[in-house]
């Protein structure tokens, strides 16, 4: 066994499976497949004219009974179907009452339409697949996580389809272009790469496609599992790929000519490539007159700093550099760290690792308890640390408010890398002062200019963008009326935005 | 892998950049064993070269206790450094002496002023070239700082409002160590505000009303409260003060300053400087009139403002007799005239020491009272 578990050998062989299920496409070799499953169904009509018996089977649960019953079993029992080739061409073409009918000559195909929710129709001369799936799933809601008091009260929602029309609701353009892929050997999970024909750059458009051609894995059940094979550097503890679960910030995307993803059973829609800019845009910043939406913005540019360094920065000051400090506000902190048994750096990192304990156990916690957790930990516990002189008050102040300037950031992912590199900062800064914040600082640059997205440079337009102010959006909101143009970066075939 | 190499190799070279050639890793003092001195005073020691005092801030009591007095550290040695390294010693925590403000020097040193502090402040790390200096030239530098210090004040907080008094008598104003070696190195003669002790119903309290002045960084003399005024109108440092007078009729007028620009004329003959002229422009308002005399009446107006030129000219034109007499040009005149005549800076520099005790120097004040208030009319006049 090693350190991390049992030691890695030999990767298991993983054979391509293009053909999981050799043989034809008969009733007994469907029912073969599907031979341990509780929720198999099978059925045999006969036709009330022509006697011919068709077998049918399905997924319960997976299809809808009055579909099945009224489009599908109706017709076959009362229809005209003739017998023979003919019979099964009509059945086709209107035979069954249903818009998705096809002709399956494969075993794995009509195994893939049973789970999609399709009913395998058997005849004599054939293999008929009618879709009668069920159509549940949650209504289109209000947007919770990216809350806009000014914006579009709809959001994603978990079904592919639903959220494509979302699009094409908010973005009436005919230029969509909305290409299908099929992603994960066991969950089979569709994939909708979405793009404006005559705006994004066709490479881009490639390069994404290409990218997502080569991921072969189990399942895709989560953003993480497509990000990481086709977004994320790795070892980038920053995200490289926005999702946003609001329709116009999507829409925006694509109009500044991104490539949009959505995933089936995922209720939020990805924008590729992404750089730093976007992660700190929020969804009411178009919303606002641009002077309030630029300060916002630059406020959250300054809580970045903030909820990055501060920590590190106190414990520079508190234990190399004290002369920095203004006289009153230093002997402020030394009259509060009086008979405080702790030095400055391990009060810190303790208190940042208690801030991170209190967040994540209010995160898995049934929202009311969390708040209680919250409440009991942040204010009875830190009082209780603080007048037993366990800790001192400007500690927790300035733990509070790096945590607190952590929560302005609109993207959780980039608040998650913010605070792996505050510690990081923050022992750096116990090592070396501020030589070391400037080292981490610098080691964090060095980082950050070295991921790209599909050719975008991730600190663009900071350290890239061929050296062209941006239109629109770094870190000062121009009037719309101003921005004339697309982002040069992504290279869109379309640069003009306006008149 | 090769990046991460490359970063762990600069990020251990960037360490070795912290200044620390016997550690690898620059030394932590927690802030918490740190002892900050706020007040210095340097005084000419009885068994060394130099006595030195530092003096801390009141610490607060832990949770309504009592506060603690000022923490006082004195030691006598060679230099100013090491008496302050051998204080170092004194205690358990580190004493620091970055955030030293202010500090009282004593006029009698007999050595060159600058010397025992430019020295120091100049090569250590930890103290700032903006520190306040005060003349002591009464008694002990020290025992101003022990007697000022007592469990609810230190001298530290008593010079900060000094600094902020000042503001409002303008008899003085605070002059840091920059200032005043700049000053020195200009001409040799600075001015400082002179700290001394006031003995009050058995009390003492710190206080600061006057300049003195400078010559080759030793005290060549003290400047009364109106002379020190007047300089600090002279030299753009007068926000505020107060100007006793008495009108004709016997009514005696509280006047408070409110301003004063001034503009140096000078008169040449040919290429030789032979006179300068302040044209002051003072403005007051009328801030007390015990009499008979209206406020309102445009003669009594007049004779406020005649009162207050004249008073003003006294003082200034008694100052410029003062700093020719000595031939200390205190005031820095020779600078200022050569940042406003550019075009014979040269001149000026080279023949500034021979022509400063002929010049006829003269003070021109124009004054104005500018409005008063009267609660029995409720207007203000203008």
């Amino acid at each position: 066994m090693g350190f991390f578990g049992q030691r890695r050998g030999k990767t298991p062989y993983h054979p391509e499976q293009e053909r999981q299920f050799p043989g034809e496409p008969t009733f007994e070799n469907v029912k073969e497949i599907f031979s341990d499953c509780a929720d198999f169904a099978a059925h045999t009509v006969v036709s009330a004219r022509t006697g011919e018996r068709f077998r049918l089977c399905w997924l319960d649960g997976m299809v809808k009974s009055e579909r099945l019953n009224d489009y599908v079993i109706r017709p076959l029992a009362a229809g005209p179907v003739p017998a023979g080739l003919d019979g099964l061409r009509q059945l086709l073409e209107g035979g069954v009452w249903n818009l998705n009918v096809r002709e399956q000559t494969a075993l794995d195909d009509i195994a893939e339409q049973l789970v999609a929710g399709s009913v395998a129709v058997f005849c004599a001369t054939g293999v008929l697949t009618c879709d009668v799936g069920t159509e549940e799933k949650r209504s289109v809601q209000a947007p919770e996580d990216e809350v806009a008091a000014k914006g579009a009260k709809d959001s994603f929602v978990e079904s592919l389809r639903t959220n494509t029309s979302l699009l094409r609701r908010h973005l009436r353009s005919p230029h969509i272009q909305i290409e299908e892929f099929t992603v994960g050997r066991e969950s089979r999970t569709p994939v909708d790469i979405v793009w404006l024909e005559g705006l994004t750059n066709r490479k881009l458009v490639e390069a994404v496609v290409g990218r997502l051609e080569q991921v072969d894995i189990d399942g895709l059940l989560s953003t993480g599992d497509f990000e990481e094979y086709v977004a994320q550097r790795k070892g980038a503890t920053f995200p490289q790929m926005v999702f946003t679960e609001r329709p116009d910030r999507f829409c925006r995307g694509i109009l500044d000519g991104r490539v949009g993803v959505f995933i089936e059973g995922i209720p939020l829609g990805g924008l590729l490539p992404g750089n730093i800019t976007q992660f700190l845009q929020a969804p009411q910043d178009q919303m606002y007159h641009w002077t309030i939406s630029g300060a916002l913005l630059t406020l959250r540019y300054l809580c970045l700093l903030v909820t990055l360094l501060l920590p590190g920065f106190y414990i520079a000051v508190a234990s190399f550099h004290f002369e920095m400090i203004p006289t009153k506000l230093a002997m402020s902190i030394i009259a509060s760290k009086q008979n405080v048994p702790f030095a400055t750096p391990f009060e810190v990192l303790l208190l940042l690792l208690a801030f991170e304990i209190l967040q994540e156990a209010g995160l898995r916690l049934p929202k009311t308890i969390g708040q209680t957790v919250s409440i009991i930990g942040g204010l009875v516990v830190g009082q209780a640390a603080v007048d037993a002189k366990i800790l001192s008050p400007a500690v927790v102040i300035v733990v509070a408010a790096a945590g607190i300037a952590g929560f302005t950031l609109p993207n959780q992912d980039l608040s998650n890398a913010l605070r792996i590199w505050r510690f990081l900062v923050a022992l750096a800064a116990s090592a070396a002062g501020l030589f070391g914040v400037v080292t981490a600082l610098a080691a964090l640059v060095c980082h950050l200019a070295g991921m790209e997205s599909f050719g975008l440079a991730y600190l663009t337009p900071f350290a890239a963008d061929a050296g062209q102010q941006v239109e629109g959006h770094a870190v000062f909101r121009q009037p719309i009326p101003e921005v004339k143009l697309r982002e040069l970066s992504l290279r869109p075939e379309n640069r003009r935005r306006q008149k | 892998m090769k990046r991460y190499s490359f970063i762990a190799i600069l990020t251990a070279l960037c360490l070795t950049l912290t200044g620390c050639s016997n550690a690898f890793l620059p030394e932590s003092r927690d802030i918490t064993n740190v002892q900050l001195m706020r007040t210095l005073a340097l005084d000419p020691g009885e068994t060394a070269r130099v006595a030195v005092m530092a003096a801390g801030e009141v610490q607060p009591g832990d949770e309504g206790a009592e506060a603690q007095p000022p923490a006082i550290l004195n030691w006598e040695a060679p230099t100013v450094f090491s008496a302050c390294l051998t204080m170092q010693t004194c205690g358990d925590g580190y004493v620091s002496y970055g955030h030293v403000s202010q500090c009282l020097i004593n006029a009698d040193l007999p050595e060159q002023v600058g010397s025992y502090l430019l020295d120091f402040i100049e090569r250590d790390f930890e103290m700032r070239m903006d520190i306040d200096l005060y003349a002591v030239t009464e008694g002990r530098a020290a025992d101003l700082l022990t007697e000022t210090a007592s469990g609810s004040q230190s001298a530290t907080e008593r010079l900060e409002s000094i600094e902020n008094d000042l503001k409002l008598t303008s008899q003085g104003w605070t002059v840091t160590l920059r200032d005043f070696l700049i000053d020195l190195a200009d001409n040799g003669c600075a001015l400082l505000p002179v700290a001394a002790l006031q003995e009050e119903e058995g009390e003492s309290t710190l206080v600061c009303d006057h300049l003195c002045w400078f010559r080759e960084e030793q005290l060549g003399g003290e400047l009364t409260g109106e002379q020190s005024r007047a300089a600090a109108m002279l030299l753009g440092q007068a926000k505020s003060g107060a100007v006793e007078s008495a009108l004709s009729d016997g009514s005696l007028v509280g006047l408070r300053l409110t301003g004063a620009e001034v503009r140096w004329q000078p008169q040449w003959e040919g290429d030789t400087l032979v006179g300068l002229t302040a044209q002051v422009s003072a403005t007051a308002d009328l801030a007390e009139l015990e009499g008979d005399a209206d406020p309102y009446d445009p003669a009594v107006q007049q004779e406020l403002n005649d009162c207050l030129a004249q008073a003003l000219e006294e003082q200034i034109q008694g100052l410029l007799e003062l700093s020719q007499v000595e031939n200390a040009d205190f005031l820095h005149l020779g600078r200022r005239m050569g940042v406003q005549c550019p075009a014979r800076s040269g001149v000026l520099q080279e023949n500034w020491d021979e022509w400063f005790p002929q010049l006829t120097l003269t003070a021109q004040v124009e004054a104005t009272v500018e409005r008063s208030y009267d609660v029995n009319r409720a207007e203000v006049s203008a």
